[in-house]
Parts: C-alpha cells; structure tokens; sequence
C-alpha cells in the first residue's frame, strides 16, 4: 500500500499539470475568480480524497473535469442558483448559411472582436453547451475525453458543439454587423 | 484513390475535420474537396478561425500563482490530516 508521500507524489505529478486548465474551466463555470479560485481548491481536495479510485491509464483531466463539473452543479444547487433547465433540442440555431457571398467570408472580423466582447458571448450560452465548446474549442480535448469528462456520449458531445458554435457565430456576427465591422448579409 | 464529396457531405464533416477527430482517408477527402471548391474553403477557413479565435484568446490563461499557492497549502494540510 502506498505511504501518503508516494500517493502524494503521484497525485502531484498527473494532476498538478492540470490547474491551469482548471482554473480556465472554473472561471466559465463561475464567472467570478473569487468563486473560481474556490471551485479549483474545491475540485482539488476532493480529486486528492479520491485519489485511489482513478485509474491509471485513463485521462486524468477527464477525471478532473467531472470532479469540478460534479462540484459546480452541487454548489450551485446548494445555494439554489441553478438556471433553469432548457430543452437543449429546440434551442433554435440559425440555419447553416454559406459565407462565401458575405463581404468576410472566412471571418476575419472575430480578429477585431475584444475578448471581454466574446466572453460575453460564451457566457450568454446554456451551461450544457459552453462547457462543451470550453472543453473543445478553447482546451482542445477530444470528443472522447469530453464525452467521459461530462458523462454524456460523444454524440451528444457533437451536437452540443455543433449547436454551441452556431449560436456563438451568430453572436458575433451580429455584433460585427452593429460595430461595423462588416456589412450584414444581402437580403437580411 | 481519394473519395470525393459534395458539398452537403463536406459540410457534414466539415466539424469533425476542424477538430482532426475524421479517419485519414475521409479527412483526405475532405481536404481535397476543400481544395478545390471555394463557398466550402471559405466555411472551412471560417470554421477554422473561429476555433483558433478562441483557442487563443482564452486557452493560454494561466492559474495565478496565488491561487496555486492556495491550492498546495490546502493539499498540505489535507496530506498532513490524512
């Protein structure tokens, strides 16, 4: 059986690595570094209680990300600010439009979008698909560790990100349109 | 020999080829597809930077390092209680 030492040790060395994608994660959960520093703290302490039931070979940062998914929601259940749940199927996502007779084609206005702006748009989504596109788009994890990390399956993972960027894209093109940074589409 | 796609067929994979999660020969198809259809290069490239808009923005912050002292702190109580 290991001493507490070895089975710090080896906690250190597969989960350490991991806080800075942690705490990214958190701040998206939160919105607040105050309650993200305590969700990471949180997540931490439970992952090192639990340290014996991860198993080897699989993805430690999968592991983690269920154990600060499982916090957050409990958190926010506890204090009783959970969003009201949707019906992810019928969030409504614009059709698929093609670009190429829009005057960005290949968007090159998201480069003039200030970050505090495209957060805004993150944080406007439902938890279920920003944590997805968190995990995808801005950690790059695979379908696979998302899927495990939110104990959803991968289909579902695809779905929500397909959504998840469509909502998101439409977001900032609207937003481009108003700053004008691009003309809106002809015949809208 | 490569497959070839429509266009309806590209844009069906067009997510998972952003993402490189495609086997090799449907992401050959893909990118052959793009290479040589424009509307389909120009969704693949908006796909693109939109991926890499935020990747790189937001995907390099880092935990201050106040918050990993906080983290080894509460580590080092939690091993010495153990």
């Amino acid at each position: 059986m290991a001493t507490e030492s070895e089975r710090r040790t080896s906690f250190d060395e597969e989960i350490l690595p991991q806080l800075d994608l942690l705490y990214r994660v958190g701040l998206r959960y939160t919105g607040e570094p105050a309650r993200a520093e305590d969700l990471v703290q949180d997540t931490m302490l439970k992952a090192y209680r639990a340290w014996e039931r991860f198993q080897p070979g699989t993805s430690a940062r999968a592991w983690l990300l269920a154990i600060m998914r499982n916090t957050f929601i409990n958190l926010y259940r506890r204090e009783k600010r959970e969003p009201i749940s949707m019906d992810l199927e019928n969030v409504d996502v614009a059709p698929e439009e093609r670009r190429n007779e829009e005057t960005d084609p290949e968007g090159a206005f998201f480069d003039k979008i200030v970050d505090e702006r495209i957060l805004r748009g993150l944080d406007k989504l439902p938890r279920e698909f920003k944590e997805v596109m968190m995990l995808s788009d801005v950690e790059g994890l695979p379908y696979a560790e998302i899927a495990q990390a939110l104990s959803i399956p991968v289909g579902t993972v695809k779905s929500r990100l397909f959504r998840a960027r469509k909502l998101m894209q439409a977001d900032l093109y609207n937003h481009a349109v108003d700053m004008g940074y691009i003309n809106a589409r002809s015949g809208t | 020999m490569t497959a070839r796609f429509t266009c309806e067929q590209t844009l069906e994979l067009l997510m998972d080829f952003v993402k490189r999660e495609l086997p090799a020969h449907i992401a050959e198809a893909v990118q052959h597809h793009v290479d040589i259809c424009r509307p389909c290069e120009h969704q693949a490239r908006y796909e693109i930077n939109f991926v890499v808009l935020l990747e790189t923005r937001f995907g390099r912050q880092a935990c201050p390092e106040k918050v990993k002292e906080r983290v080894l702190e509460a580590l080092r109580q939690e091993e010495l209680s153990g």
